[in-house]
C-alpha cells in the first residue's frame, strides 16, 4: 500500500507499514530481506509495534468525522423537537384557556399582565387558618416551647432540649465590646510630625 | 531501500553465516553462564517479543520462536561476540520466526493482519510496568495535543482499522494525504516515546 518508490522513505514508516499488513506480498518479502540481515531494521520493528500497541490502548482519540457530524445531526433533530414540544404546549395553553389557568396576554402590558396572574394564583393570607400561619414575631420561651412539644406528643430527649437552651444563651445579646483606642496601641517612639519632615 | 549494518557485522564468532560451528581456528568457547543468559533475557526479551510478535502476528507462535531463540542462547550464545550478543539473538529468533511461518499455510493473511489486533500480555517487572504506563500516559498526552487531522487517520487506522484507501475514501482526501498524514503523528508519537525509554 505504501509507496516504495519513494527516494527516501524511513525505516521507521516502513516497519510501521509492515506491522499494519500494508504492504503487498513483494514489498513485504523486501521488507523481510532486510529484517534478515540488519539489526536496525528488526529493532524499528519492535519498535513500530511497541507504538502502535500504545495508541491502539490508547482511549483519548478524536472521533472520525463521520460519528461527529452524526452527532451533530441528531442534536439538531432534538432540538427541533424540543422546539416543537415547547410550540404544541404554548398553542395549547392558547386555545384550550379552561383549564383554571387564565390565558396569558402578549400585550404591551405583558409584564404587568403576568405578575397579575402570579399575584391572583397565590393564597388570600386572611384565608389561611390561623394555626397553619407562622408568626415571625413570636418570640416563644423555653417553656412556651416544652408546652407546644408536650401538646404534639413529641418525645423529645433532655438533651436536645440543653442543647436548645445552650443555643439560645449563646445568642443572647452580650456586653458591648469596649472600642479599641487606636492611641494607645500606638508606640509612644511612633513617628511624629518632626520625624515625617526630617525625612 | 537504506541498508543497515551488514551481516558480517552481527555474524558470532566462531560461526559461520549458516549457523554452524566454524571448522577454522576459533578459540574453543565455554557455554554461557546462567547469569548472562538470563542478563540477555533481562535486558532483550520484551523488545525481542515485539519484534516477533510483528513477523508472526501471533503471541503463541511468537513465544516459541523466542524460546527456540533463547535454548540456541543457552547452546550456542558464546560463539557471539559480547558487542553483536543482541542481533545475534535477534537473528536466530527471525530464523525460528521464519521457519514458523513456514510451517503455517496462511502466510499471506498473517501478513495483512494488523499487529495491534493481536492481544499480548507481556511479563514485565515492576519498574517495566511503571516504565510502561509512563510511556503510555506520555503516548495519550502526545496523541490528544495532535492537530485534529491527524488524530483523525491514526484513529482510523489504528481503532477502526481502515486501511489507507479507505481512510482517504471516508474522508475524501487524497491516498498521499491520508500516509502523509499518519507518517507525520507516527513520527511524533515515536518520538515522545523515546523520550520516554526507560
Amino acid at each position: 500500500m505504501t509507496n516504495m518508490t519513494e527516494p527516501e522513505h524511513d525505516l521507521d514508516w516502513l516497519a510501521f507499514c509492515y506491522a499494519a499488513g500494508e504492504l503487498d506480498t513483494q514489498q513485504a518479502a523486501a521488507f523481510e530481506q532486510l529484517l534478515a540481515t540488519d539489526q536496525d531494521a528488526r529493532e524499528r520493528l519492535a519498535a513500530a509495534v511497541a507504538l502502535s500497541q500504545q495508541i491502539a490502548e490508547s482511549p483519548d482519540l478524536a472521533p472520525a468525522a463521520k460519528p461527529r457530524r452524526r452527532t451533530l445531526e441528531r442534536l439538531a433533530w432534538l432540538s427541533m423537537g424540543v422546539a416543537l414540544l415547547v410550540g404544541a404546549v404554548w398553542l395549547g395553553r392558547s386555545f384550550f384557556p379552561d383549564d383554571g389557568i387564565a390565558p396569558l396576554s402578549l400585550d404591551k402590558n405583558g409584564n404587568m399582565a403576568l405578575a397579575a396572574a402570579w399575584a391572583d394564583s397565590l393564597e388570600d393570607p386572611a384565608q389561611t387558618p390561623p394555626d397553619e400561619v407562622i408568626d415571625e414575631t413570636d418570640t416563644a420561651t423555653p417553656a412556651a416551647t416544652d408546652e407546644l412539644i408536650s401538646e404534639d406528643g413529641l418525645d423529645v430527649p433532655d438533651w436536645m432540649l440543653a442543647a436548645l437552651g445552650g443555643d439560645e444563651a449563646a445568642t443572647e445579646p452580650t456586653e458591648e465590646e469596649p472600642e479599641l483606642n487606636y492611641d494607645e496601641l500606638m508606640p509612644e517612639d511612633s513617628l511624629d510630625e518632626s520625624t515625617l519632615q526630617e525625612g | 531501500m537504506t541498508k543497515g549494518p551488514d551481516e558480517q557485522h552481527e555474524r558470532p564468532a566462531g560461526k559461520s553465516s549458516t549457523g554452524k560451528p566454524s571448522t577454522g581456528d576459533s578459540p574453543p568457547a565455554t557455554p554461557l553462564d546462567p547469569a548472562t543468559i538470563n542478563e540477555l533475557y533481562q535486558q532483550h526479551a520484551n523488545e525481542l517479543r515485539r519484534f516477533l510478535l510483528g513477523v508472526l502476528r501471533d503471541p503463541q507462535a511468537a513465544a516459541d520462536a523466542m524460546q527456540s531463540a533463547l535454548v540456541k542462547a543457552v547452546e550456542l550464545g558464546h560463539t557471539a561476540a559480547d558487542e553483536t550478543r543482541k542481533a545475534w539473538l535477534f537473528r536466530v529468533a527471525y530464523h525460528e520466526a521464519l521457519a514458523t511461518r513456514r510451517r503455517e499455510t496462511t502466510t499471506d493473511r498473517i501478513l495483512q493482519t494488523a499487529v495491534w489486533h493481536v492481544s499480548t500480555t507481556e511479563r514485565e517487572s515492576a519498574a517495566e510496568s511503571a516504565s510502561r504506563r509512563e510511556q503510555a500516559a506520555a503516548v495519550r498526552a502526545a496523541l490528544a495535543r495532535l492537530p485534529e487531522q491527524l488524530q483523525t487517520v491514526v484513529r482510523l487506522r489504528i481503532h477502526d482499522n481502515l486501511t489507507f484507501a479507505e481512510i482517504a475514501a471516508r474522508l475524501e482526501i487524497p491516498l498521499g494525504t491520508a500516509l502523509t498524514r499518519m507518517r507525520t503523528a507516527l513520527a511524533k508519537l515515536k518520538a515522545v516515546l523515546t523520550e520516554h525509554e526507560p
